[in-house]
Order: structure tokens, then C-alpha cells, then sequence
């Protein structure tokens, strides 16, 4: 983390980065958080990690606001009317936008956006125009990839011109997703797996197994957690199980006592953040959002991250060959799907009490990883370079799946004979929702656009950082170092 | 019943529209000087093949079915598997009887007969039609292509052409006189049938097929747009 001195100094950061930089250093100023020395030592070892939340969180980590209400409502604070057409629509949202933190300071959810714009549809070309605008707009302004808007499952005109959007303009931001479910149209599908071929996104949420979790009533937010309309996530605070793993000397000792060891200080430090955001930082008693029912506390919940699953398993499984790897060996899956269900159980088991929004139940969620990560792969994923073949790598992932309503995911790069043939990409996402697949995602070999781990970045800004260009978007740097460390952009290809 | 299959494909993009299970059966009744796969032309017997796996029809059908719900469907391919008529005929009515979606990559070298007992287990059929002349389809392949042109007609008339496809030569074959023979063809019979023109390219092929020549750009565009000409909806050049 740099100095005040170095932050201010800095040709690179543009003054919106050094703000947000230095609004970082002054929350870490001070440590008002409960924390026991056995957990502080925890973090220090790298095996607990808050993810630059901040010592003293003073809003919940995602927030995700019920557009649909504010759309019927408008805002007595941003003394806004509810919109009576398209143009006053897209203002109306644009102006939330602004005032809806999380982590980054910018909204991590915009919106199921289709739906939200249907009603205001009328003349195709004009509301092309209006609705490219809405995205320039949205690009330059919230210069964050965490930024996620939602579309489907069913088709629209709204929908079909927001792909067409993506198309044209080739922005890392925002990251969508379409929610797929049995009665999604096959157009619609086609439609999105063009788009994604060209600029990674939207990834594809299987609707089916998403929205009875959450009573119909969810967004996909951020990297690509499902969370609670009207509330969100308080906190996500992650154990890397593989440096866990590799402090232990068997699979015994591993599973019987570190990991349930770890967990348990894992969940009362999630709970602490809680605390303070909700007792403490008085968010929910000062924030408009809350006032005007856009957010309530009750809708809230909080997630509990892992990465380094497949690092975990083959340090136990490893004997030399890739035959007994993670991924590529039941004995070794079995196993991850045993550390799994431990995690589950005890996360399960314990009442937050502040978690209203998913009856007092931490949620288990695959972390993508962050740039620095080294020697654990996101989640439950297999290790990039050892990726099998397409249909084995999902039928693996989706065992893990049901376990993360907060969200897992899969990343896939296709060779550019895929851009003649969508309907292959279509057979696999169905085809792996079928089997239990939670959420797919893909990007073409010849995209500027890629997926990085849940997040959207241009390779061509990442050029430019690695000239020390200076770059609008905060995320690219968080791009070139995953691809530094984690050679995030040589997935093995599909054909 | 058994027979010979050289390589089995999970999942492809490049054999039929959407997801589909390639099945390469050995054996081949063509030697065109541009196979990429010579290693399948010779015919084996199932004792002692060792160049990939013996299997049943229900073994065929298990792996197609294990690879459910990823799938649409099969390809069978080669080699040539009609040149495997027996174990082929076997083959596709235990898919059928399994509900699962077929076609056949096939160079139309089969008696007509044979072809229309097949078609009624088969969904479609993607034909290769290499050369319209005569003496160069034979300088191509070896064998003459009146078969192959009455296979055309047959699986023109039962409505089950998938597509048409023809590799490109800049020498050895008259592309253009086969181009614009095919394509009037598939124009009379039905023109929404896709027809692929596949550019001929050097790498992986036989000795045999060093003497071959590969088209320019706008040879192929030139071909592409001749062929729509003639009254064809879908011209796909690879």
C-alpha cells in the first residue's frame, strides 16, 4: 500500500484514483476493529485476508439497490421524478449511480437493465442512440470493472439493443451478465454469445438454480456474486486454503483441526466487520438509499471467500504427474469436495445475526483472487496451464457449485472458428446448466475485451500501463498484475 | 459386431451447427492427394487394430450418451464410414433407437440402395463433392465421381443434404468449373442448403499432396460470389 507522499506524488494515478487512494489511508489510520491476537497472527500468515476492505468498513462491502423500486418511486434526496420516457430513464439512473458505494466507491450492481428500460422503448433507432450514450457514459465515469448490470432471462428490445451496444463500443465496463433459465429464448442466447466472443461479457447465470435461492429477487454483482435485491453483502473476507494446507503436515491434521481451526476465526472476524458497519459506522442510519427503502438491513448478508482449493488437494496428491492433480484425478475432486462440505457445514451452522437477508447464514462464495495472488488459483478452479478438456473441466466445476449461491464461475476462451458456430457455445451452457453448472464465462481469443478472473479489462490498456501510460480505469492495473502472476491470459484455448 | 474407429472427438465446433461428437471410423475408399488424415485411409480388421479403438454400436452409443446433456448430436466421419457399411447401418439405428441426432460426413462414394437404407437412421448428410470433371476427380482421388453425383440427387430428393462442400485447388482440379457446376446443383434442388468452400491448405497432408496448390483470396471470394450468383442463400468460404 503506498504513502500519502507517494500517492499525491504520482504521475500515473489519475486525481480520482489519488483521492480514493488517500480516502484508504485515512480509514487505515486507526483500528477500531475486536481482533485476537491468534487472528491477527492468522492474517499475517496470509492464510485470512480482508481484501482491502479497510479497517473500519464504514458502508457493507455491495450494496444492491432495487432499481425497480426507484424507478417506480423516483428520489425525494436526489429530487428526482420517477421517468416518463427513455431519456429521462437513463438520467434518472445515471444520478443514482453516483451516490451508490461499495468496496471501489462505485456501484457494484446497476441493474437488471433490460427490464428496467423496457417499459420506455419505442423508436429502435433513437433509443440505440440513447442507450450507446448510457454506456459511453457509464464507461468514463465509473472507471471501476466491478461495475455489473444484469439482463434476460427473457428476450427484449431493451436487451437486444444493449448487446448491440457492447458490440459496437467495446467497453471493459460494465460487466453484465444474462440470466439464463429453461424458457430463455435461444436468440437471446445467441445474441449474448456473439457479444461475449467479441468482448467477454455477458457472462451467462443459470436463473434455475439462482433465483429460488433467493426468491426470485437477485442480482449478479461485482466479479460474480449473487446477492440479495435491495440489500447486499456486508463484508467478504477470504481464506487462501492452500497456504492453510501448507502449513499442515497430513490430510488429517488438515481437515480435523486447521481448517476448522481457521474457519471459525475466519467467521468471527466476518462477524466483527459486521458489527462495526452496523453498530458502529451508523450507515444505515444516515444513507438516503436506506431511507427511501432502495437498501434495508434486513436484506443484507456477508460472504465467506476461499481460493487455493486445487493448491489445498495436490499438495496431498501430488505425486509428480498431472494424472494426479486436481482436476484430473476423482480421488483428488472427492477430496476437494470433502473440504468443501466441512466449510459448508460449519459456515452452516453458525448464526450471524446480522445476516437477515439469507436467515442468518454466512455464504460460502468462490473468490476470484486478487493480482498479487500467487500459487492459489481462484475458488474451486483448476490451475490455469492444466485445464483439461472443456467438457471434463465443467462436469468437474459443477460438483462445487451448488455449494457458492454467492457466486463460482468458470472462465473460457474460445478460438475465433467458434465465432461461426455460437450454437457450440450455446449446447455447452445449457448443457453444463443442466448438470448443475452455477455460472459460465467466455471471451474469443482475438477479444480486446477479457474476462481477467470475474472482472473485464482491455489488453490494450494493459499495454499502455505496462508503458506507465497513464489509464482511466483503476482495474487495468489489477489486470496486468494477474496476468503477471497468474498468466490469466493464456487460458488454455477451446475449439 | 464390431469395427475399426481411429479417434473419437468429444466436443467440436467445426462438424454441424452447435456442439457435436466426432466419430472417425478407418478406412477409406478414396486417396485424395490432400487428406489430412492419411493415417485413416487403410482398412483394418478388428483383430489386432491397435491405431485406435474396436467398438460395438451400444460401445458407440454409450460414449455419444456420455457426453449428454453438452451435445446435440453425432458426426460420424473417417476415413469414409460408409465404406464401413455394415458396422455404419448398425451404428446410426442404435442412435436413432436412442434418440440421438445424427449426420454423416461422407464423400457419396456408396451404391444408392445402401445410401437410402442409411438415410432412414440418419438426419443429415454433409457431402463432399471435390471434383465436377471426371478425370480430375480421379486424378484427385483415384475413383470416378458418378456415384458421387448420383449420391447428390438421392439425398437431394429424401430432403436430407446438411450441406455441400469442396476443397479449393489453385491446380490439379478445375474449381471454378466445379463451383459453378455444384452450386447450380444445389441451386435446382434447393438453395438454402449451405454450400462450404473449403480452402485447400499445405499443412499436415501426405507426400502425394505436395504437388497441390492452394487458392489466393480473391479466387476464393471470386468463387463465393459465383456461387450466390447461381441462386444459393448460404455460401460459407473456410
Amino acid at each position: 500500500m503506498k504513502g500519502v507522499r507517494e500517492v499525491l506524488e504520482s504521475k500515473v494515478l489519475t486525481y480520482e484514483q489519488k483521492v480514493m487512494a488517500l480516502a484508504k489511508l485515512a480509514e487505515n489510520s486507526i483500528n477500531p476493529l475486536q481482533m485476537s491476537d491468534e487472528l491477527r497472527d492468522t492474517i499475517e500468515k496470509g492464510i485470512i485476508c480482508d481484501l482491502f476492505e479497510g479497517n473500519a468498513p464504514y458502508r457493507p462491502r455491495y450494496i444492491v439497490p432495487d432499481y425497480d423500486l426507484f424507478m417506480k418511486q423516483g428520489s425525494r434526496f436526489l429530487e428526482l421524478e420517477p421517468p416518463q420516457n427513455l431519456e429521462e430513464a437513463l438520467n434518472n439512473l445515471l444520478i443514482l449511480y453516483k451516490h451508490v458505494p461499495s468496496i471501489t466507491s462505485f456501484p457494484v450492481y446497476i441493474g437488471n437493465l433490460d427490464t428496467l428500460l423496457e417499459p420506455y422503448m419505442t423508436d429502435e433507432e433513437h433509443d440505440y442512440q440513447s442507450i450507446k450514450r448510457f454506456f459511453i457514459h457509464i464507461d468514463r465515469t465509473i472507471t471501476d470493472s466491478f461495475c455489473h448490470g444484469n439482463i434476460g432471462p427473457k428476450w427484449t428490445k431493451a436487451g437486444a439493443l444493449i448487446l448491440r451496444a457492447q458490440r459496437e463500443l467495446e467497453t471493459s465496463i460494465p460487466n453484465i451478465t444474462l440470466k439464463v433459465n429453461k424458457e430463455t429464448e435461444d436468440k437471446l442466447l445467441i445474441d449474448s454469445i456473439e457479444t461475449a466472443m467479441k468482448t467477454a461479457k455477458p457472462s451467462f447465470a443459470n436463473d434455475d438454480i439462482y433465483a429460488p435461492e433467493f426468491n426470485g429477487h437477485y442480482g449478479i454483482v461485482s466479479c460474480y456474486n449473487g446477492l440479495p435485491i435491495g440489500g447486499g453483502s456486508h463484508t467478504l473476507v477470504r481464506m487462501n486454503i492452500a497456504k492453510l494446507a501448507s502449513t499442515t503436515k497430513s490430510k488429517k491434521e488438515f481437515l480435523g483441526t486447521a481448517l476448522p481451526l481457521a474457519a471459525k476465526l475466519m467467521i468471527g472476524y466476518i462477524d466483527e466487520r459486521i458489527r462495526f458497519v452496523v453498530e458502529e459506522s451508523n450507515f444505515f442510519e444516515s444513507n438516503f438509499l436506506v431511507r427511501e427503502g432502495l437498501i434495508s438491513k434486513e436484506k443484507f448478508t456477508a460472504m465467506f471467500g476461499l481460493v487455493g482449493l486445487a493448491e489445498a488437494v495436490n499438495k496431498f496428491y501430488d505425486d509428480g504427474s498431472l494424472e494426479s492433480h486436481f482436476g484430473h484425478n476423482k480421488a483428488a475432486d472427492d477430496f476437494g469436495v470433502e473440504v468443501i462440505e466441512i466449510l459448508e457445514k460449519i459456515v452452516s451452522d453458525h448464526y450471524s445475526e446480522y445476516c437477515y437477508g439469507s436467515n442468518h447464514k454466512i455464504l460460502l462464495h468462490a473468490q476470484v483472487g486478487i493480482d498479487t495472488d500467487e500459487g492459489a488459483s481462484p475458488g474451486c478452479r483448476i490451475p490455469i496451464g492444466e485445464e483439461p478438456d472443456i467438457g471434463t473441466q465443467i462436469k468437474q466445476s459443477a460438483r462445487f457449485h451448488k455449494y457458492f449461491p454467492s457466486g463460482i464461475g468458470d472462465v473460457f476462451r474460445f478460438d475465433e472458428t467458434v465465432d461461426r458456430n455460437p450454437a457450440y457455445v450455446l449446447d455447452i451452457i445449457r448443457g453444463g446448466f443442466e448438470i448443475g453448472l452455477r455460472y459460465f464465462s467466455a471471451y474469443g481469443e482475438n477479444a480486446d475485451v477479457v474476462r481477467i478472473t470475474g472482472y473485464l479489462v482491455k489488453r490494450s490498456e494493459i499495454e499502455k500501463l505496462r508503458n506507465e501510460e497513464q489509464v482511466l480505469r483503476d482495474t487495468v492495473a489489477l489486470g496486468m498484475g494477474a496476468d503477471d502472476n497468474q498468466k490469466v491470459l493464456s487460458r488454455k484455448l477451446r475449439k | 459386431m464390431k469395427g475399426c474407429v481411429n479417434n473419437i472427438t468429444p466436443f467440436s465446433s467445426v462438424d454441424g451447427t452447435g456442439n457435436r461428437m466426432i466419430i472417425f471410423f478407418q478406412g477409406c475408399n478414396f486417396k485424395c492427394l490432400y487428406c489430412h488424415n492419411p493415417e485413416t485411409i487403410p482398412f483394418a480388421s478388428v483383430e489386432g487394430f491397435d491405431e485406435g479403438f474396436v467398438m460395438t454400436p451400444n460401445e458407440i452409443v454409450d460414449k455419444v450418451k456420455g457426453q449428454m446433456p453438452f451435445i446435440r448430436g453425432v458426426t460420424i466421419s473417417g476415413g469414409e464410414c460408409t465404406a464401413s457399411y455394415d458396422f455404419l447401418l448398425e451404428t446410426v439405428k442404435a442412435l436413432k433407437a436412442a434418440s440421438i441426432h445424427v449426420l454423416l460426413d461422407t464423400n457419396g462414394f456408396v451404391e444408392q440402395d445402401k445410401l437410402k437404407r442409411l438415410a432412414v437412421y440418419v438426419d443429415g448428410f454433409m457431402l463432399d463433392i471435390k471434383a465436377f470433371n471426371n478425370d480430375q476427380h480421379r486424378a484427385l482421388t483415384g475413383v470416378d465421381n458418378t456415384l458421387v453425383l448420383e449420391s447428390f440427387q438421392t439425398l437431394s430428393r429424401l430432403n436430407k443434404l446438411e450441406e455441400v462442400r469442396t476443397v479449393i485447388l489453385g491446380n490439379i482440379v478445375d474449381s471454378r468449373q466445379t463451383v459453378e457446376s455444384v452450386s447450380r446443383l444445389i441451386a435446382l434442388s434447393n438453395p438454402n442448403i449451405p454450400y462450404k468452400l473449403i480452402r485447400f491448405r499445405k499443412h499436415g497432408i501426405a507426400e502425394a499432396g505436395r504437388i497441390l496448390q492452394g487458392p489466393s483470396d480473391s479466387f476464393m471470394e471470386e468463387l463465393k460470389q459465383l456461387a450466390l450468383s447461381n441462386g444459393l442463400e448460404s455460401v460459407i468460404t473456410l
